[in-house]
């Protein structure tokens, strides 16, 4: 065996384990190691569960050995973002507010991946609540003087460093996929209401989605295959089909057309950002994809939207803490609720109006298209302590920036696909974002995929 | 018309409502906050909204044709 059991892909790792080649007590016993050796200097996990993942990974050995292989995901380690409820293990969603919270019942998407016989190794690293964009704490694997982007910026991390073979994230604004993006990993947002968020620890309700980050797009479509699906606690559950997301893989994309975005998507972005996705349009053009320019009307008011839904959400959520508790928040955060709470009711129906015209515009603009292809970041992983971004048009705060081309693919509900696409001069990851359909997450994938088969980004690590 | 700031007063009288003891000086940070998101939310003003209603869920128009 070439790589070590914790570098490994899920694709590879399940093989190995359907074949009795390697087990999942060796597989477990490496990542822990591999968290032992360089999580000081990564801090990408908040709690790590030894001693429970061993005796999950012993239970998977057995149960396997006695033919009860239950998929893919059987022996697998998972880390889980701390805002998915984690039955006996506390669940603080980073926050003071938190401190001593232990959950008596699972998330629905950690209760989903652990009965495939997923292996949960520990909590994941994120900002406040999720009310954020840069992880504190956690470093970026590919150059520790830099952020990792957040706000699932612990479950990027990890994947990056090879400390787990799958992560799980949430993204608001872009949370899975900026520090996808940042640490040079692939990030799946599906469509609202793909895949359930109870238990999940809300920062917006109707903006709030859970989904898979992992090493490439096959494991992402492997662990989807478990998460996805119809789950009546989840108000916003949408009871559509699953696919088949792993065999959709084959497929190819010679008979895709894909949507360049002639406005918004690529304006001020850094140069090596612009060229590495420009670069990875012709790898998808090379690959048999038709790619026709496409407007994509409204989107820039995607950003106003989702800050006039989040605000006033999150501040209801937290409306009590933070009347009895408020200096328990971070400063940051404490201001957004705050303001939140002070905002117009008319101001948030007419964003909800708004959400409706941008929806209606990217209708008209998929009219003839399979995806949109644009950058996911418009500049590579930030300085820790860095406020802005030096970009062609002038200077940009690290915030708006990070969020602007991930923040329409929540206001509008569809699925966002991350994948790597390069490096920049400084040799950080470049992201390529494929935004979809409404539940086509099969076409977002075979997309990412098709782009990974002809390109080496997905198999680069960083020398940790 | 230019958009003045928030009055402190009426900081305080909004975070009443909200259920907040907004102090003097945390209201003035607030309206800071306030005043710095300004053009941002405003910025939907600019949209025409007279003909549409929240509240709709992917149709059909989205499938492949």
């Amino acid at each position: 065996m070439m790589s070590k059991p914790n570098q490994l892909s899920i694709a590879t790792a399940s093989e190995l384990i359907r074949g009795r080649e390697l087990s999942p007590v060796e597989l477990v016993d490496a990542v822990l190691d591999r968290i032992d050796a360089v999580d000081d200097r990564v801090r990408a996990f908040v709690v790590v569960v030894a001693d429970r993942a061993r005796t999950a990974a012993r239970e998977a050995e057995r149960q396997i050995g006695a033919g009860e292989l239950r998929g893919a995901l059987h022996g697998i380690p998972v880390a889980v973002k701390d805002l998915c409820d984690t039955a006996e293990i506390p669940t603080t969603a980073n926050s003071r507010t938190l401190e001593g919270n232990v959950p008596s019942r699972d998330a629905a998407c950690v209760e989903r991946l652990l009965a495939a016989g997923a292996v949960l190794i520990g909590k994941t690293r994120m900002d406040e609540f999720a009310y954020g964009v840069t992880t504190p704490g956690t470093r970026n694997p590919w150059n520790l003087d830099r952020i990792a982007g957040g706000s699932s910026g612990g479950s990027a991390a990890a994947i990056a460093a090879d400390e787990s073979l799958l992560a799980l994230g949430s993204d608001t604004a872009g949370s899975i996929r900026i520090p996808s993006a940042a640490c040079g990993v692939v990030g799946l947002k599906p469509t609202y209401g793909r895949i359930s968020t109870f238990g999940m620890i809300p920062l917006s309700w109707s903006l709030d989605h859970a989904g898979p980050i992992a090493g490439s797009v096959r494991d992402a479509a492997l662990a989807l295959a478990v998460l996805a699906g119809h789950d009546p606690r989840d108000p916003a559950s949408a009871p559509a089909p699953t696919d088949d997301y792993v065999a959709a893989l084959k497929l190819g994309v010679d008979d895709l057309t894909l949507g360049v975005p002639t406005n918004y998507f690529f304006e001020n972005l850094t140069p090596g950002v612009e060229l590495a996705v420009r670069g990875a349009i012709d790898v998808l053009a090379a690959a048999g994809a038709t790619i026709v320019d496409v407007p994509v009307p409204l989107t820039e008011y995607a950003v106003a939207i989702a800050f006039a839904l989040c605000l006033p959400e999150a501040s209801t959520y937290h409306a009590r803490t933070l009347r009895e508790r408020g200096t328990l928040y971070s400063e940051g955060v404490r201001l957004y609720l705050e303001l939140g709470a002070l905002r117009p009711g008319t101001e948030y129906v007419r964003a909800l109006c708004a959400r409706e015209a941008i929806r209606r515009a990217w209708r008209e603009a998929f009219t003839g298209i399979d995806a949109i292809v644009a950058p996911t970041l418009p500049a590579t992983a930030a300085e820790i302590d860095q406020v802005v971004f030096p970009l062609p048009a002038g200077e940009e705060a690290i915030v708006p920036a990070y969020l602007r081309l991930c923040a329409p693919a929540n206001v509008v509900g569809l699925p966002s696909l991350s994948v790597p696409c390069g490096f920049d001069d400084d040799g950080l990851p470049v992201g390529l974002q494929i935004i979809g359909r409404p539940f086509c997450e099969a076409t977002v994938l075979r997309i990412g995929e098709g782009y990974e088969r002809a390109t080496p980004w997905h198999d680069k690590v960083p020398a940790l | 018309m230019d958009e003045q700031p928030e009055p402190l007063a009426k900081v305080q009288a909004l975070g009443a409502l909200a259920g907040l003891e907004l102090t003097e000086e945390r209201a003035a940070i607030v309206a800071d906050a306030i005043e710095a998101f300004r053009p941002l939310l405003e910025s939907l003003d600019k949209l025409d909204l007279d003909n549409i209603r929240p509240g709709a869920t992917f149709d059909a128009e989205w499938k492949r044709p």
